[in-house]
């Protein structure tokens, strides 16, 4: 069965995203493109909400983003990619399926197949909707050396507290530090 | 000069307690190593730093620890540094009736003072000052250029809601120095050093 990774990049805070939505303050360089590049290429394809999904669909394919990322582009483009809307009418990017039915029931879905793992990137609503379905196998946290002070919350709307195993940590040249936690369901 | 070290434990979402005021949200994944941890900040400090509401619930808990055969080793030592260990406490309330049994190794600060008597103590030759817990304290110290490295614990929850750690972006850059995992722990001590940004 495989698993459900989310992967985010975090402030010290606890937020993924500034007041309006603002990322400036990611800490990307080298070593951190060649870890993204290495998860993608360990994953089986790509979970989103719609937030997460426009803002993407928007970059990746277009001439900037292969000029300047034509690894991660490639692999963004080509991975298969589920979006879970219900007001969107349809979705325009490479190998992307728009889902409307019930959350839990495509996700079981898919972890019942076989193969290699999938990758929620951002999402904070889909992702808490799928923490509190228990859905989530493994939570990958960037925190970068920042405090936003104010923001968007990357766990919002969780119901229960959720204890956590620290499966493995990596430090990045940057500052950033890499938290990988499974869920601890005793 | 020596340094001022705040260490502190939050949640992987950035919350010092959970809702209504909840400390003991933490303390489940938090285990030995936050103890562990604790005695050796406090045996590279000379003095502790609190605020009122910290010292309080210090005062109220530590002293008899180190008699306490139910204690962890741990836990007797975390008590035997704090009954020894110089305490300023930043308080306008706090009278020295109240600060028994730690009347002799405590000095109260008023809050109007706090600033130029902590960078007083600062800029003096000896040991780290250590401010722990003490949330509402720290976070004032680092908009005044005040705390050297932040520690912090980030133990293995999600609580989703609480009190954050930080509230406001503070004017300050964070410069990672280290982390470290303990065995059989789920913890993680991040250290940064603090820049404050010259406005």
């Amino acid at each position: 069965m495989r698993k459900v990774i989310s992967f985010n990049m975090a402030t010290l805070d606890g937020l993924f995203a500034g007041p309006s939505g603002e990322i400036d303050w990611h800490h990307v360089d080298e070593e951190f493109n060649e870890f993204a590049i290495a998860q993608l290429n360990s994953a089986g394809g790509l979970l989103f909400g719609r937030v997460t999904y426009q803002g993407m669909a928007s970059y990746w394919p277009t001439d900037v983003a292969m000029k300047n990322d034509p690894i991660v582009a490639d692999k963004m483009n080509t991975l298969p990619k589920i979006v879970f809307s219900r007001t969107l009418e349809r979705v325009e990017w490479k190998n992307t399926r728009l889902a409307k039915g019930n959350i839990a029931e495509e996700i079981s879905k898919l972890k019942q197949q076989p193969g290699k793992d999938w990758l929620l990137f951002g999402s904070a609503d889909l992702a808490s909707t799928l923490t509190n379905l228990g859905l989530i196998d493994e939570y990958r946290v960037m925190v970068n050396p920042v405090v936003l002070g104010g923001g968007r919350p990357l766990f919002k709307g969780i119901k229960d507290k959720l204890y956590l195993k620290l499966v493995s940590t990596k430090v990045f040249r940057s500052g950033n530090v890499l938290l990988c936690y499974q869920p601890d369901r005793k | 000069m020596r340094k001022l070290i705040v260490y502190n434990v939050m949640s992987l979402d950035g919350y010092y307690e959970g809702p209504g005021k909840d400390v003991m949200a933490l303390a489940p994944g938090l285990g030995g190593a936050f103890d562990t941890y604790c005695v050796e900040r406090l045996r590279a400090a000379d003095t502790l730093l609190l605020g009122r509401v910290s010292y309080d619930d210090f005062r109220s808990f530590w002293p008899s620890m180190a008699d306490d055969p139910t204690a962890t080793p741990d836990q007797r030592e975390i008590s035997r540094l704090d009954n020894a260990i110089d305490k300023v406490v930043v308080s306008d309330r706090l009278t020295p009736e109240q600060t028994k049994p730690w009347r002799s190794t405590t000095h109260i600060i008023s809050r109007a003072d706090a600033h130029e008597q902590i960078a007083k103590l600062r800029n003096q030759t000896g040991k780290d000052i250590l401010v722990f817990a003490s949330r509402t304290l720290w976070r004032d110290l680092l908009t005044q250029g005040l705390i050297d490295e932040l520690h912090l614990m980030v133990g293995p929850v999600i609580l989703g809601a609480g009190t954050p750690i930080f509230d406001g972006q503070p004017a300050v850059s964070l410069q990672l120095i280290d982390t470290r995992p303990w065995d059989g722990s789920n913890n993680l001590r991040i250290r940064y050093n603090i820049r404050h940004k010259s406005v």
